[in-house]
């Protein structure tokens, strides 16, 4: 997989969840659990990006973008000037995934709402997948 | 020296007919603020929007009016079918107006002691000002 580039735009809203880690929980009835446990990376961590109001080119170069990343078999990198801007730089490990082995992949199309001419608000969902082993 | 402008200058017109009797109308103009504040911003920015106009007439009622506002707000058959829906509406003062279509909203008739008897309408304007003929420099 090779990565690719997200455009340099800074997001105005952002939302991250970590993801989980592969297991498998068994709760008998007198309501203990007992956890198996497969492997000790997590996973389906998930990033959403609304881009409010920005240019129909600045919009235009994210759907691009996916279909650069989700036409063959790459990932999205981003860097902390554009959707890791304004992050603290303990944070800024985790929302580029450096910190871990997940590759950010589109998790589905972006959606692009027409604000008024020429203005547009694009929201897109990513979602941390472990590279193939 | 300069030319000051009074409630004496004013006037109305609606769908080309004269509206008789104004007392006072008022027009707001304005402008959606679109935010587009980014993450790594601590200072909200804006773009301009969509541009729009509200306002506001007020009409000394009496009979024989050469544009019965009430029916022309309700559309029924005594509206003058000239004059539909969004009729263009001209605001003046002096040789200066506000031209551009609108649509009455709403009217309020009100009945006092010891005052004539008026009709409030406010309107939204549809569309732009209608640049062509505008003479006012806003």
């Amino acid at each position: 997989m090779t990565a690719v580039n997200f455009p340099a735009l800074v997001p105005t809203g952002r939302s991250y969840t970590p993801g989980v880690f592969p297991e498998q929980q068994f709760q008998s009835q007198n309501g203990s659990v007992i956890r198996v446990r497969y492997g000790n990376q997590r996973y389906s961590s998930s990033l959403s990006l609304t881009f409010a109001n920005i240019t129909d080119a600045s919009a235009a170069s994210i759907l691009e973008n996916y279909v650069a990343v989700m036409g063959d078999d790459k990932y999205v990198v981003f860097t902390d000037s554009n959707v890791a801007a304004g992050v603290s730089t303990v944070l800024v490990p985790w929302i580029q995934e450096t910190n871990s082995l997940l590759r950010w992949k589109y998790a589905s199309p972006p959606s692009v709402e027409s604000i008024k001419p020429e203005l547009s608000t694009v929201t897109c969902e990513f979602i941390g997948e472990l590279e193939g082993a | 020296m300069a030319r000051y402008y009074a409630g004496q200058d004013g006037s109305v017109e609606l769908g080309g007919q004269p509206v008789a009797k104004v007392a006072q109308w008022s027009l707001t103009a304005t402008t959606d603020a679109l935010e587009v504040t980014t993450l790594s911003e601590r200072a909200r920015t804006f773009t301009a929007g969509v541009r729009g106009a509200t306002g506001a007439l007020t009409v000394l009622y009496y009979q024989d009016a050469p544009v019965k506002l009430l029916n022309q707000l309700n559309q029924d058959t005594d509206a003058d079918a000239g004059i539909g829906a969004t009729a263009r509406l001209k605001l003046k003062f002096d040789t200066k107006f506000f031209e551009f279509d609108a649509v009455l909203t709403s009217a309020e008739l009100s009945c006092v002691v010891g005052e004539v008897m008026r009709v409030n309408v406010n309107f939204t304007m549809s569309g732009d000002f209608i640049k062509e003929n505008q003479a006012v420099t806003y």
